[in-house]
This record gives C-alpha cells, sequence and structure tokens, in this order.
C-alpha cells in the first residue's frame, strides 16, 4: 500500500527549550506542525495524566497563542541591504543551522557586520544614488539635436526657461488656452514614453507661471548649474560622469572581496541562522504556551516515532504522547502520506493533478503508473519515438519539471514495447521484423478488428480494477449502500458482467447460460440499484428508510439508472481509442511517407522522415498523452477515486 | 448572442438584487422611527440588510460598515459574472473608493492626525486592490506613505510630489489621484462594446459635467485660483459642455455663470440652498440613472445603475441613523431620494 500512516505527535517541553526543539524537528524534514489550540479545543491533546506530570497539566488553564515576531524579517532585511552592496550572495546550508540560536545574539552579529562594511556599504549607496540621478538625466538626450548652449538660456535676464515633463493630455490643455498663457510651450522630443517640454515665460510672471504649470503636473527636471552647456556637452558630460562612478563601484567590489572571503564562513552561518530563525518563527505561531510551559502538535510518519523520540530525548524534561489518524478528532483533517516507489513516483503528479487520495483511500497511483504506461504505449508504439520520449525525459530532467520528464522516461518505455510489437522503427514497419524474425508482431494497420476488439477487451480489464478499488474504498468506509448494493459497488460487477454474457451469447449464437436467467440477474440487480437506500437503512435497522422523502428518492434513483446504463456503454466503447490511436499512430506517418515519395528525391525523403517524426511526436505525443489521462480521469477515476485530500506536508527549511 | 454571454448572468443578479433595494414607503417608515435602535430593528425585519445585524451592533461605526461590506458583496458578486475587458471596467470603477481611502490618508498625514481613527472607516476588496493597508497604517508622514504604495499605479503618479514639501502639495496630490481614477475610467470604457461604450460614456460624461461645474463655481466663489489653473483642472469627457464650453466658464464672472447652468439640464444644481449642492448633484444623478435601464435590453447600464442606486441607498440610511441619533427635524431635506418627487 502506498499510503504510509500517520501519527499525531502532542509534545510537551519547557518554553526556554522551545525554539531548540522545533529547529530540529524542522531539521529531521518529517513533521508537519498544526495549529495547538486545534487539538486543545477539541479536548485532544492528550498528555499521559500521571503525578509526575501533574504541573504541566496544571498550568494548561492559562494557555496562549504565540505571535509573529515582525523584527526577524526587518533584521534578514537588513542583512540583505548589507549583503547586497557587498555583492555577496550567502550559501544557506543546514549545516550551518545547528548549534546555539539565539535571536538576539543573531541581531547583534548583523549590527556588527553592517558597522564593519559601513564605510563601504555608505559609498556604495553614495555611487548608486549618483548613477541613478545621473541615469534620470540621461532625458536631455532628445535636445541633441539642438545647438543652444542651455547655460545662456537659464540665465536670461527677462525670461525664465523651464525643462521638463509634461502629459500629453495636460499639454493639449495647455494649447486649448494659449490665447490666456504667456509663455512658449515648446515640445522638444519623447524620452521614455514621458513627452517633454520646455517652458519660456517671462520673469514678471514666474509666480503665476509657477501657479499655472502646477495644475498641468509639470515635473520639472533640475539640470544643475555645473552641468550646464549646449546638449552635446552636457550628454557627453553625462556619459564619462556614469563611467566613472560605475568604475569606482567595481573598485569598491574588487576591494571588499578579500575582506568578504575572510568572514563568508560567518556571514553564511548567520544568514542560514537567521532564515532558520524566521521559520522556527512561522512555526511558533502554531504553538501554544504558558508561563513555563509549550505544547506542540505535529503530524509524523507513524514509522517515524523512534526517531523523533530519539531526538527528543536529547532534550530533557519533555513529554511526548502519540495518536493513530483515527483517534484524532474528525475536525482535523488527516493529511495523506504518498509513498511510491521510484518507478511510480513521477505519476503521483498526474494523479494529484485530478486529486490527493483521502488518508483512508487505497492510493491508485501503482494501478494508474501501469496502466497509463501500457495504455500510451499501445497508442504511441514505435520503437525509435519511444527512445526519443526516453532521451528528451533523460536530458531535461534538470530543466523542465523533474517529475514530468519522469513520466516521459516511463511512458517511452511503454512505447518501445509495443513499437516492438507493432514492428515498427520511426515509422517504417516491417524493419525490426528483419532483424529479429520470430512470429510476435502484430501490425495494427494489418490486423485492424483484431486492434479495436483487444482495446475493448484490454479496457473491459482496467474498468474491472477500477471496481475491485471501488468495491474496496467503500467497503472499507462501511459504505453498505454503494459499495454493494450501488453502481460502481458489487453490484454493478454483476450488472456490467451479465450484460456483457448477454452481448457474447447474442453475438456467438451460443446459449451456454439460458438467456432467461441472465434478464433475471439482470433485473434483480436493476431493482437493488433502485431501492439502495431504503434497503440499506433497513439492514442497518434505521427508523427512516429514505434520507430525503420516498418521491424525490426515486426519481433520483431513476434518472440514476438511465445513467448507469448509459454509461456502461460509453465506459467501454470508450476504450476503443486505444486501437484507434494505434491506427492513427501508423496512418500519420502513412500520410508522411507519401509525401516523401511525391517530393521523390532522396533530400526530400529525409526531411519528409524528420518533419513526419517530429510532428507525430509532438502533436500525436501530446494528443495521446491527454487521450489517456482523459480514459483514466473519466472511465475510471470517477468510479472509485473521490481525491479530496490533502498531501502531507512536512515543515522543511 | 454575445450579448447574452457577457451580460445575461449579471443582469439577472443586479435585477434581483435592485429589486430587493428600499422602496419610497420604506423610506417613509424609517423617518417615522424615532432611535437608531428601532432602524436597525426596521432593517433586519423589513429590508435586505436582514442578515448583517445578526450580533445587534449598536455602535453606528461599525453599523457603517458592516453595510458598506454588504455593498462591497454585491459588488463582488457582480464582478465575478464578468470577464476580461468587462472586468476590468469593474474595477476602474471601483478605484474610486480606493483613491478616496487614499485621499483620507494624505489629508490626515498632512494635519498630522491619528491615523488610528481612519482605519477603523475603511473598506476595500482584495479583488481590485493591490494596496498593502497594514504598512499604509504605520506610515507618519506623506514621504512614509509614498513608499508604502511603491508597486500601486498610485505611486507613479504621486511620486513627483515626493521632492517637494508634502504638507502644501496634498491638494495636488488629490487632483492627480482623482484625474487618474476618471482617466483608468475612461480608458476602460473604451474598450467595452459599442452599446455599453455609449451607454457608459454618457453616464461618465454626466458625472464630468457635474463635477467641472461644482469644481469651477467653487474654485471661483471660495479659492483664490486663477483662471487658467480653473481650466487646467476641468476634466475631459463631458457629456454636455467639452473644452470650449468650459474654458468660456473659467473666465465668465460668477453669477453670469450661474445663469448660464440654470437655464440648461443640470439647472437643479443650483435650485436648492448653497451647501445642499453636494446632495443637489446626487439627487441629479439618482434619477438620470432610470433613463439609462430603460429601453430593457441587456447591457452593461443594469450592474451598474445597481451599484449607483445601492450605494445612494446605504448613504441615504448612513443619514437616516446620523439623523435620529442627534434627533435632526428634517432628515428627509437631507436624503438623495426625493420623497415628495412625483411620478
Amino acid at each position: 500500500m502506498a499510503i504510509k500512516k500517520l501519527a499525531m505527535a502532542n509534545v510537551v517541553c519547557h518554553r526556554d527549550g522551545l525554539d531548540e526543539i522545533i529547529r530540529d524537528l524542522i531539521l529531521l524534514e518529517k513533521c508537519e506542525f498544526i495549529d495547538t489550540f486545534l487539538e486543545i479545543n477539541e479536548g485532544e491533546f492528550s498528555i499521559g495524566i500521571s503525578e509526575e506530570n501533574a504541573d504541566e497539566i496544571l498550568d494548561m488553564e492559562d494557555i496562549v497563542p504565540l505571535k509573529e515576531n515582525k523584527e526577524i524579517k526587518q533584521v534578514i532585511q537588513n542583512l540583505d541591504l548589507t549583503l547586497m552592496s557587498l555583492n555577496y550572495k550567502p550559501d544557506v546550508t543546514k549545516k550551518h543551522m545547528r548549534g546555539d540560536q539565539n535571536f538576539e545574539k543573531l541581531k547583534e552579529e548583523v549590527d556588527a557586520l553592517s558597522i564593519k562594511f559601513s564605510n563601504l556599504t555608505d559609498e556604495v549607496s553614495h555611487s548608486i544614488r549618483k548613477l541613478e540621478k545621473l541615469n534620470e538625466l540621461r532625458v536631455i538626450e532628445c535636445l541633441k539635436n539642438i545647438d543652444i548652449d542651455f547655460e545662456e538660456l537659464e540665465n536670461l535676464s527677462y525670461f525664465t526657461m523651464k525643462f521638463g515633463f509634461l502629459t500629453r493630455e495636460k499639454a493639449k490643455r495647455v494649447s486649448q488656452n494659449y490665447d490666456h498663457i504667456k509663455a512658449i510651450v515648446l515640445h522638444v522630443g519623447t524620452f521614455e514614453e514621458k513627452e517633454v517640454y520646455i517652458v519660456l515665460s517671462p520673469k514678471s510672471l514666474d509666480i503665476e507661471m509657477g501657479r499655472i504649470l502646477r495644475s498641468t503636473d509639470f515635473v520639472e527636471i533640475k539640470l544643475g548649474d555645473a552641468f550646464l552647456g549646449t546638449p552635446k556637452a552636457m550628454i557627453e558630460r553625462n556619459k564619462s560622469e556614469t563611467a566613472k562612478y560605475q568604475k569606482r563601484l567595481i573598485e569598491i567590489q574588487e576591494l571588499t572581496k578579500k575582506d568578504i572571503k575572510e568572514s563568508s564562513e560567518s556571514i553564511d552561518i548567520l544568514y542560514s541562522k537567521l532564515i532558520m530563525e524566521s521559520r522556527i518563527d512561522q512555526i511558533r505561531t502554531k504553538v501554544a504556551v504558558t508561563e513555563n510551559f509549550a505544547y506542540i502538535s505535529a503530524w509524523i510518519p507513524e514509522a517515524f516515532k523512534d526517531k523523533l523520540d530519539a531526538v527528543l530525548e536529547r532534550t530533557s524534561e519533555i513529554l511526548v504522547s502519540y495518536k493513530n489518524s483515527n483517534e484524532v478528532s474528525s475536525n482535523i483533517s488527516v493529511p495523506t502520506f504518498l509513498k511510491n516507489n521510484a518507478f511510480f513516483k513521477p505519476f503521483e503528479m498526474l494523479v494529484n493533478m485530478y486529486g490527493v487520495p483521502n488518508h483512508n483511500e487505497s492510493d491508485p497511483t501503482m494501478f494508474f503508473g501501469l496502466a497509463y504506461t501500457f495504455m500510451f504505449g499501445a497508442m504511441f508504439g514505435d520503437l525509435g519515438q519511444g527512445i526519443v520520449i526516453i532521451l528528451a525525459g533523460l536530458l531535461l530532467r534538470k530543466k523542465v519539471n523533474a517529475d514530468f520528464c519522469g513520466i516521459l522516461t516511463r511512458i517511452g518505455i511503454g512505447s518501445m514495447f509495443f513499437g516492438i510489437l507493432y514492428d515498427s522503427f520511426f515509422g517504417y514497419e516491417r524493419l525490426i521484423s528483419k532483424i529479429l524474425p520470430f512470429p510476435i508482431y502484430i501490425r495494427p494497420i494489418d490486423n485492424i478488428n483484431l486492434m479495436l476488439i483487444l482495446s475493448i477487451i484490454a479496457g473491459l480489464i482496467l474498468v474491472y480494477i477500477s471496481y475491485g478499488y471501488s468495491i474496496v474504498n467503500k467497503l472499507r468506509l462501511g459504505d453498505l449502500e454503494e459499495g454493494v448494493f450501488g453502481r460502481n459497488g458489487i453490484n454493478g460487477v454483476v450488472l456490467l458482467t451479465s450484460i456483457l454474457v448477454l452481448v457474447y451469447e447474442q453475438v456467438m449464437n451460443l446459449n451456454f447460460i439460458p438467456n432467461l436467467f441472465m434478464y433475471g440477474i439482470i433485473g434483480i440487480s436493476v431493482i437493488l440499484l433502485l431501492i439502495k437506500q431504503p434497503l440499506t437503512n433497513a439492514i442497518h435497522k434505521e427508523e427512516r428508510l429514505y434520507d430525503e422523502g420516498a418521491g424525490s428518492y426515486y426519481v433520483e434513483s431513476g434518472f440514476d439508472l438511465l445513467e448507469t446504463f448509459l454509461s456502461i456503454l460509453s465506459n467501454t466503447a470508450s476504450f476503443i481509442r486505444i486501437g484507434a490511436f494505434a491506427l492513427n499512430h501508423v496512418g500519420l506517418f502513412i500520410a508522411f511517407h507519401t509525401l516523401a515519395e511525391m517530393i521523390g528525391s532522396t533530400g526530400g525523403n529525409i526531411l519528409m522522415f524528420f518533419v513526419g517524426n517530429v510532428i507525430i511526436i509532438a502533436l500525436e505525443g501530446l494528443v495521446v498523452f491527454i487521450q489517456g489521462l482523459r480514459l483514466f480521469y473519466y472511465e475510471l477515476f470517477s468510479k472509485y477515486y473521490t481525491g479530496e485530500g490533502v498531501q502531507f506536508a512536512p515543515d522543511k527549511i | 448572442m454575445d450579448k447574452v454571454k457577457t451580460h445575461a448572468a449579471a443582469n439577472a443578479k443586479a435585477k434581483a438584487m435592485l429589486g430587493k433595494l428600499l422602496k419610497d414607503q420604506d423610506y417613509q417608515e424609517l423617518l417615522k422611527l424615532e432611535s437608531v435602535e428601532e432602524v436597525i430593528e426596521y432593517l433586519s425585519l423589513n429590508t435586505h440588510y436582514a442578515t448583517l445585524f445578526s450580533d445587534s451592533e449598536d455602535d453606528s461605526e461599525s453599523l457603517e460598515l458592516l453595510m458598506k461590506r454588504h455593498f462591497f458583496n454585491a459588488y463582488e458578486k457582480l464582478y465575478h459574472f464578468y470577464i476580461d475587458a468587462y472586468r476590468d471596467f469593474f474595477k476602474a470603477l471601483f478605484t474610486r473608493y480606493e483613491v478616496e481611502n487614499l485621499k483620507l490618508y494624505l489629508r490626515a498625514l498632512s494635519r498630522n492626525e491619528n491615523l488610528g481613527h481612519i482605519t477603523t472607516h475603511l473598506i476595500y476588496s482584495s479583488l481590485y486592490s493591490n494596496i498593502n493597508y497594514e504598512s499604509l497604517n504605520q506610515v507618519t508622514s506623506i514621504k512614509e506613505f509614498l513608499d508604502a504604495i511603491k508597486g500601486t499605479t498610485y505611486y507613479a503618479v504621486l511620486e513627483p510630489f515626493s521632492e517637494e514639501e508634502p504638507t502644501s502639495m496634498v491638494f495636488h496630490m488629490e487632483m492627480v489621484l482623482d484625474r487618474g481614477y476618471f482617466n483608468q475610467l475612461y480608458g476602460s470604457i473604451l474598450a467595452l462594446n459599442r452599446m455599453d461604450k455609449a451607454l457608459m460614456l454618457e453616464l461618465l460624461g454626466i458625472n464630468i459635467d457635474i463635477l467641472n461645474i461644482q469644481w469651477i463655481y467653487r474654485g471661483r466663489k471660495y479659492f483664490d485660483i486663477t483662471s487658467e489653473e480653473l481650466f487646467n483642472f476641468t476634466l475631459n469627457g463631458g457629456e454636455r459642455y467639452d473644452y470650449k464650453e468650459l474654458k468660456r466658464f473659467c473666465y465668465m464672472d460668477l453669477d453670469d455663470f450661474r445663469l448660464f447652468i440654470i437655464q440648461g439640464d443640470y439647472k437643479t444644481i443650483f435650485q436648492d440652498k448653497e451647501y445642499m449642492m453636494e446632495r443637489a448633484m446626487e439627487r441629479l444623478i439618482y434619477y438620470k440613472l432610470d433613463d439609462f435601464t430603460k429601453n430593457g435590453g441587456l447591457s452593461i447600464a443594469l450592474p451598474v445603475v445597481l451599484l449607483f442606486k445601492f450605494e445612494y441607498e446605504i448613504r441615504d440610511l448612513f443619514t437616516i441613523i446620523e439623523g435620529h441619533k442627534y434627533h435632526f427635524e428634517d432628515i428627509h431635506d437631507l436624503l438623495i431620494r426625493d420623497l415628495r418627487r412625483e411620478r
């Protein structure tokens, strides 16, 4: 079984030791902390009641939650700032996180560090500010075609020159009112989507003009006295100044390299510990405390109890108690801890896409993995293309989602297997059979009917397995109504089987079981489907036969019956697509082959071979991938799988 | 068909909500009551506010908040029925509340007031807001305020003010925020379908006309503002008065201006006492709203009209509650809804 059992660990410890215990548990990466108050409010937080625990129990009356410590984020930000100007990226590793953990001390260290490097960081930030300013002044580039000395313009005796941004909308407003505004408003260019204007007005109207410009949201750009000159000179100057400060920044960084190297390890340790501190703080908000004690609740894998004990033993005076997941109050949802072997692990992704299994449901991943590999292979059977898919999975593993690549390699194997069976190598049939002349090959295109019949049979096998899962799941939950009488329960299996036998007999003109008998079974099965709820309630000796009135129940179950028959038909027919896609796969390559023959030349042949294979792998591969998922989600999962669980997510760094 | 796809659901929802809004008769009853408690009792027994007052809140401050939130829920419901350009439109429409919130902060900061008082009044929705109100509550100066709204659309328009002596700039900052809101709304309307665009441009145009009239009147009467500035601050996109008219207004004598308006579509603005101007403007819009839905077809109008009417209703209810609280005699004079209006 791939769903592992979880247990709830309730821990009581001394408050001073809390941080270190949380840290150890985080480093274990196997605990999912929950809000302890959930447990306490449910009256569930249990510690062995004995005389020696009396203090801890008595103390629980004044229990309060812990608050988040906002300072931590700030300290990390401060450190980030310092490190950024030093151009140093700290290395966060677990090994640095062990040992003493004391936030006050960490804070002091951060302060000390920022003081130690303060001269450098100051100069860096000064240069950066300067560079920003220079960058802003790049707006003068839009003046480059104007050959006027701005120093003269600035120092006119009777006119004031202003240079700055104006929105297009406001510029229009000004132009609509030119008859009243005593100024020249000149559009000189556009800079980074902002409009640049020069405004020239008589000095006597400075105050008035200032107010008018204010109401137009004019943003003046101060060029600075030292800067003034012809636009050409100003641009040159800007460039040289920028280069100067950039050079200085690099120099500073070179200079600091040695300093940082010396203290790099201590910075790494400091940073790692701070990260841990903020993680601890997140978990601390879930913890309940009293004056002297702290109470922690967490989910852990049941098999992990011993290891947890071993870790906690290191701390003295600590109480731990465990509960099975079914002993925990139903108000606290139990997460699902999936554990599949390496081959099936990637398929968890596709299963979780539908839904995470409930903790008391059977995990369909293994069945899914096997059957999906089989289905994909059957629909996309080609030895060469299968190899390509496997290679793609292996090569892209580092770059793309690792689970997805895992799935690719596995379905590629399915594809290879069926490729051999179909005698197909990169679309060319009868190539493999020449090398390996055994009578095992079934070429889809030569055996169309056989392919379609086989795919329905394969589909039926899958459907029967799903029924098995469904019955086990439902009976495990004690659901008699659906598990025995329901359409996905034992009754459903009987109904499907009898219909299949009946159809088979009719088609083959056989009569090994009398038809009348089969009709009888189907009739009983239908009646059971119709009265499943009152029947179950009668068996359970409930007072009420119907949960919501007899009338509405029968209307509903009548429609349900109709849908049952429809879905039996469509479920089985749906699997024809496995065969159909196998044929389609061959057909598509034949089309490219024909195109190649039409081109005639060797070059054309090779081109078509590549284009054909690329299109088939990309396009058909995708289609088949989706069709396989569809078959699973709709025809199989809907029968037995609810997927309403929540994944077990242990708290890590 | 396209119209059905876009509007059917939201229109059905809006129609249902519109039907639940208070009738004139409800107002009559409410005015007859004598205390805030009685108002709450009436609302919780007879109206769609029934669900709000489960835990007898008698503090009128939290009452206000409860009702505003009720209104925002309605907005969020409508919002979820729309996609793409229509969703953007609704977002833009509700930027107004955010702009009002920011203005409150600015004003309080410029007067060195405590922010604790305003934050309890604010209402916002995460649907359209990316402002972090928690960090906004911590600020103590306009400079910090600007830092706190970094990353939002408002920062870009307010940023130029960061260099200046901020307290004297509050007026300009408010103007910039307002105009930003109108531009965003205008832009979002342009992306709507042809008919909806026409309807919304008209509604917005009427709003803009009224605001422009108010601005010019008050600017001339109470403030020392030059005609040029006055003109620069008027809004584009008016329904009745374009920039040429506005320019004329800005340079007109105040009495002439008043006389001119009284002869036009917006005469009711100046018909009442001057301190009632705000109410007169709202009343004018309130009674224009029905024009937008009378053709009965599926359009954006119904949901928007619902939002307007809902908001006005809530404001009237606040007026009634406050009126009863301070035992004011002629509450009906202060209502947006005109209870003596003939139909």
